[in-house]
């Protein structure tokens, strides 16, 4: 059970920092900024730089992405905008347009 | 207000997704918040809150916003003017910092408040009601 979640009615402008997994339903405009997991779930819309030890795409996520553990892009979802991550992962049916910096 | 059901990324079936949503205390949002459904704060928002329903600030959550809602529970803090379309309750762990519009309000034993109280109130003729 996440700690912090961002529901389907939601519209948030500005900035979120956490410490805790977050778990995006609704939207938000701005940045992102966690210690832990981001979940940008399904129906989701988020237009923000996200910095997060872990991030997974299931919905719409305009904004560059870095990520201390892994990215995913799950089937149906779309990411435009540049990943740094240790791990990146682009399922089958996953939309993507940007740069990727693996680090390696 | 979005009521399909969809599943999540782990496959859980999301009945209401705007349900249960939560601001945990390790949370902070500074900007402007609005939207649809019942709310909890454990954590911080500074900046501005909007809700269509129920807002609950938990015991260690601080609004720091002008806050417009249809109802609220204060058990946390809140720092800015609440207006309420139904009722403001500020329970004995709560405070408030600001003025408070609403149909109802009820302040607990123990609750700090400083600020304005404006419920719609009938005066009598002599104080300038009809």
């Amino acid at each position: 059970m996440a700690s912090t979640v961002i529901g389907a009615g939601i519209v948030i402008e500005g900035e979120v920092e956490s410490d805790e997994a977050l778990v995006i339903h609704g939207t938000i405009r701005g940045k992102i900024d966690s210690k832990e997991s981001v979940a940008v779930e399904q129906g989701s819309t988020v237009e923000a730089d996200v910095s997060a030890r872990e991030v997974t795409v299931g919905g719409n996520l305009t904004g560059n992405v870095t990520a201390e553990g892994r990215v995913v892009i799950a089937t149906g979802a779309r990411l435009i905008g540049d990943v740094k991550a240790a791990r990146f992962t682009i399922q089958d049916g996953a939309q993507f347009k940007g740069h990727v910096d693996m680090d390696v | 207000m979005k009521q399909e059901t969809r599943r999540d990324l782990g496959g859980r079936l999301v009945e209401r997704p705007e349900a249960g949503q939560r601001i945990g205390k390790g949370t902070r949002i500074v900007g402007r918040v609005t939207g649809d459904g019942d709310l909890t704060v454990e954590g911080r928002i500074e900046g501005e809150l909007g809700l269509r329903g129920r807002l609950v600030v938990a015991p260690g959550g601080l609004v720091a916003a002008p806050v417009s809602v249809e109802s609220v529970v204060v058990e946390g803090t809140i720092e800015g003017d609440v207006e309420a379309r139904d009722s403001v309750q500020l329970r004995a762990s709560g405070a408030v910092q600001g003025s408070i519009r609403a149909q109802r309000f009820a302040l607990e034993d123990g609750a700090r408040f400083t600020g304005r109280i404006d419920m719609d109130v009938e005066l009598p003729a002599e104080l300038g009601g009809q």
